[in-house]
């Protein structure tokens, strides 16, 4: 059972999908809209924040696409469907933890290349050697988003406004549901919650947004 | 007291200066209008430049500095962007 796809319960593979796509869509219009700010402005972090959203769009879009297509092959093999599942975790290893290093990046100020590029090593190293893939992708991502949301807390005890809190709920709500897909291996039905928890995580990235933009 | 302003602050107030002042404004006057110190203004100036804000003209009378299109743009969206750099703490010492 180490393929993401079969933690999913089948009636709600579709549904996931659908999910999915939609988290990609709000989180490329995220990562859109800091491009597009760093290009007014030079702000070199909004470009880094650019990244890492895009990079998690990513992983998004390549799940959802993977799954569409195992719903739509029929006639596949059972060892076609573990080589599709692989990839799909191999996607979603790779671009969510990247997303969330540069967002830890960002959020620690690191300064120190080589003590960055040390810790990227360590965690695509151990996620991608170890026999349990997903299992340990999900607690290293949720170390990862442990710390994002303990920054933007801070960040909401500095300037406690309504889009600071906003944006600490999403990441505490994304570490949530995190914790739950940890779960998913017990039973399928965590699969689903954790899904409704990414999805109010990212509606609130959304109404965020839609603030940004109101006069 | 006020609270001390961030970068993206102070880029916006110095634009505003010279957008003030028909687009063209002296050093002096810039200084005594974003409310900087001497070093501090030359610090941002030449951020602004880099940034390609402002442009820096030479003439007989001295220095001056003119606002590009992309300072104007700055300032259009800044309202906006200040907004999306708070939540997701992107300000830059």
């Amino acid at each position: 059972m180490a393929v993401t796809y079969y933690f999913a319960p089948s009636w709600f593979i579709t549904f996931g999908i659908v999910f999915e796509a939609l988290f990609a869509i709000i989180l490329i219009t995220i990562s859109l809209t800091a491009y597009r700010f760093y290009q007014v402005s030079k702000q070199y972090k909004l470009k880094l924040f650019s990244l890492a959203f895009g990079s998690i769009a990513l992983y998004y879009i390549i799940k959802s696409l993977i799954n569409a297509n195992l719903i739509a092959s029929e006639n596949i093999s059972r060892a076609q469907l573990l080589d599709l599942g692989q990839l799909s975790l191999a996607a979603h290893i790779f671009f969510m933890l990247a997303g969330l290093i540069i967002l830890l990046y960002i959020s620690l100020n690191l300064k120190n290349n080589r003590l960055f590029s040390l810790l990227i090593l360590i965690i695509f190293v151990t996620a991608f050697v170890s026999r349990n893939n997903i299992t340990i992708f999900y607690v290293i991502s949720t170390i990862l988003l442990a710390y994002i949301t303990l920054h933007y807390y801070e960040i909401y005890k500095k300037k406690p406004q309504h889009n600071t809190l906003l944006v600490c709920i999403a990441f505490l709500l994304l570490l949530l549901a995190n914790l739950d897909f940890i779960l998913t291996s017990v039973h399928s039905i965590f699969y689903v919650l954790g899904h409704f928890i990414e999805f109010t995580s990212y509606l609130l990235f959304l109404i965020n947004l839609i603030l940004v933009f109101k006069k | 007291m006020k609270p001390k302003r961030d970068r993206l602050e102070i880029f916006h107030d110095m634009l505003k200066a010279i957008s003030d002042r028909n687009g063209k404004i002296k050093p002096t006057h810039l200084m005594y209008k974003s409310n900087l110190s001497h070093t501090m203004l030359n610090e941002y100036l030449q951020e602004l430049i880099k940034r390609k804000f402002i442009d820096e003209i030479e003439t007989s009378e001295g220095k001056s500095y003119t606002i590009t299109k992309a300072g104007l743009e700055y300032m259009e969206k800044y309202s906006a962007i200040i907004k999306f750099v708070d939540s997701f703490g992107l300000e830059e010492e």
